[in-house]
């Protein structure tokens, strides 16, 4: 299992994150917001275990993990989230990580405008009433992450 | 993930002996931010080459190899990048370097990359399984010789300074550098085979490098006189401020509780280890003796001490981010065209009578696999009645999917599609057979069998 962090979480002194972040000093931190990390902590407290089905087994998609991750991180501030390898490949992988980070490069302007529609209609479909314009190029991925965020803090109160 | 490496000698097709070869493969996985470290930096001078083996299969741009001095803007990297296209790679140094690839390699075959530097004429050419891919001339060689220049692989530094971007997902190994000269006429100062069990660490031998002679005594017992001192090691040698060492302990007892370190190898490197906890690591030593640092008072014995220094110009490399956990131990023969992982099939033989339902699955839940890498799944069907049928899920082995071997046998290469990997009953329930000898190994194709196997 590998765990997600606040990246703030590091520079707490005997915190779960600045335990970690000994053993491995240099953990990712993709989007700045939040560091992962290779491993769990034995000792972590009530850690979020991100889930892979539903309370009644069915299997839950992409986008479904997808933003009950977000939620959980959303909301967070010191605990864990746990989740497997495959999960964490999962949701790096996702355009709405992609968006989230907004680390576009000029080549990837294709992928930009793919993500920003993806992530518009998937937002739509949890219940975020944030009004996206439509893409054009003059959008940046800077805004197209604050109204990601606009959207999160909707759906996930 | 420790194992032994076991030559077997192999009755080839040709009546001539084949090898078997193990190497503990391990996989870049860019979420987790893993890749390798140079312990030091290496300067650039004339003609030079890179190579390594890697093997691909991305959907967005990543560095396979950069090298850049403290300013992070002044890099050359080897990247595979996507011009909507299925990703070629290019050599890359903030606009001196134009032009890029035609050779497709982000397929998931191992392929070999070579980089060579003619300083005569400024050009870098850029070779896939020794064939040309493209050539490109460096517009400004004094932003690329005569400097300092670290090595990071599976990655690149951010132009900040400040962390890694443009991370791999994917296998990297056997990366080498030569410097004045390519591989037939320079010298071999980087010879890193980035495929070691995790014996060492998180620290990759560098084979082209030759350590000083023994620093320590092979074991010690210290008396620790108050809590944090340092205590000098007995008929230990002297160390050099700034110079790296390749260290190593075993702590066979020591005070309840406590922790210990090598605390001469400088602040930033010291280890931590518990009693019959192993510490191997490379550090930067402060000058004067080797010591040992304790947290608490008392006696601490220590065995398999090591201290050498490793020569300047051929550093080591160290795994970052990357655990022991992610070592798999693949297997090839040295004729072969395919490297096979571990048996991830735990489970035995399988049998389906009448009471299992249709699509029955067994085992219910299995999380072995993972999505979108290659394996290679097999499994020998008997006493089957009804109309038979059975999968081998998140992939496409079935008795009717053209899988089945003249000898009645049924093997396949398929890409995950999801983490579970089990035999499915087809949807007759009527299904009775005896699933046995089923077998699923993770498997990295070689682009060509030629490759320098050492």
């Amino acid at each position: 299992m590998w765990s997600i962090y606040k990246a703030s979480q590091k520079e707490v002194e005997g915190s779960e994150a600045w335990e970690l972040s000994r053993q491995f000093p240099y953990a990712v931190s993709h989007d700045v917001t939040n560091t992962v990390f290779v491993t769990t902590l034995d000792t972590a407290i009530e850690p979020f275990i991100l889930p892979q089905v539903t309370t009644d087994g069915e299997k839950l998609s992409e986008d479904e993990q997808a933003v009950i991750a977000a939620k959980w991180l959303f909301n967070q501030s010191n605990k864990a989230m746990w989740l497997t390898k495959s999960q964490a490949l999962m949701l790096f992988s996702h355009p709405a990580h992609r968006l989230w980070c907004a680390k576009y490069e000029e080549e990837q302007a294709v992928q930009f405008e793919s993500d920003y529609n993806y992530v518009k209609q998937f937002l739509d479909s949890v219940g975020s009433q944030v009004v996206w314009p439509e893409f054009s190029t003059d959008i940046t991925p800077q805004q197209a992450r604050s109204l990601m965020l606009q959207g999160l803090s909707q759906v996930a109160q | 993930m420790l194992g032994l490496n076991l030559n077997l000698d192999l009755v080839g097709r040709f009546g001539t002996g084949w090898r078997q070869i193990k190497r503990y493969i391990t996989s870049l996985n860019a979420a987790g931010g893993m890749y390798y470290e140079l312990s030091e930096s290496r300067t650039l001078v004339g003609d030079f080459e890179f190579a390594f083996e890697f093997a691909t299969s991305m959907s967005s741009k990543a560095v396979l190899l950069s090298t850049f001095t403290d300013d992070p803007s002044e890099y050359l990297n080897i990247s595979i990048n996507f011009f909507g296209s299925s990703g070629l790679l290019k050599i890359a140094s903030l606009g001196q370097t134009p032009d890029e690839g035609s050779i497709v390699v982000n397929d998931g075959v191992m392929h070999e990359c070579s980089l060579v530097f003619d300083s005569s004429t400024s050009l870098l050419s850029l070779y896939i399984d020794g064939s040309l891919d493209y050539s490109t001339t460096h517009a400004n060689p004094s932003k690329l010789l005569g400097m300092f220049r670290h090595f990071i692989i599976g990655a690149s530094k951010l132009s900040t300074g400040d962390g890694t971007g443009n991370l791999c997902t994917g296998d990297i190994m056997n990366f080498r550098l030569w410097v004045g000269g390519d591989r037939n006429t320079g010298t071999l100062v980087g010879d890193y085979p980035i495929d070691e069990d995790w014996t060492h660490g998180n620290v990759v031998r560098n084979r082209a490098a030759q350590l000083g002679g023994e620093l320590a005594p092979s074991t010690a017992t210290i008396s620790m006189p108050s809590q944090y001192a340092s205590v000098a090691i007995p008929n230990s040698g002297s160390l050099v401020a700034g110079k790296k060492y390749l260290y190593s302990m075993r702590v066979v007892s020591a005070p309840e509780g406590s922790a210990c370190r090598l605390r001469s190898m400088g602040t930033s490197n010291n280890l931590y280890s518990s009693v019959g906890g192993r510490a191997y690591g490379i550090g930067t030593a402060d000058a004067g003796s080797i010591t040992l640092q304790g947290s608490i008072v008392g006696e601490y014995v220590i065995d398999e001490l090591s201290v050498r220094e490793i020569p300047s110009g051929y550093p080591y490399a160290l795994a970052v981010n990357i655990t022991e956990d992610e070592a798999e131990q693949f297997t090839k023969v040295d004729d072969g065209a395919n490297w096979l992982g571990e048996e991830r099939w735990a489970y035995g033989d399988v049998n389906f009578s009448t009471n299992d339902p249709a699509w029955a699955y067994k085992p219910s839940v299995d999380t072995s696999l993972t999505v979108g890498e290659t394996y290679k799944g097999s499994f020998v069907l008997s006493n089957t009645s009804g109309d038979a049928g059975v999968d081998m899920v998140s992939g496409t082995i079935n008795v009717s999917g053209g899988f089945k071997n003249e000898d009645g046998t049924y093997d396949g290469i398929f890409t995950a599609s999801q983490t579970n990997n089990r035999m499915r009953k087809n949807g007759s329930p009527t299904i009775v057979t005896d699933v046995s000898n089923i077998s699923v190994k993770r498997l990295i194709p070689i682009a060509q069998t030629n490759l320098v196997v050492v």
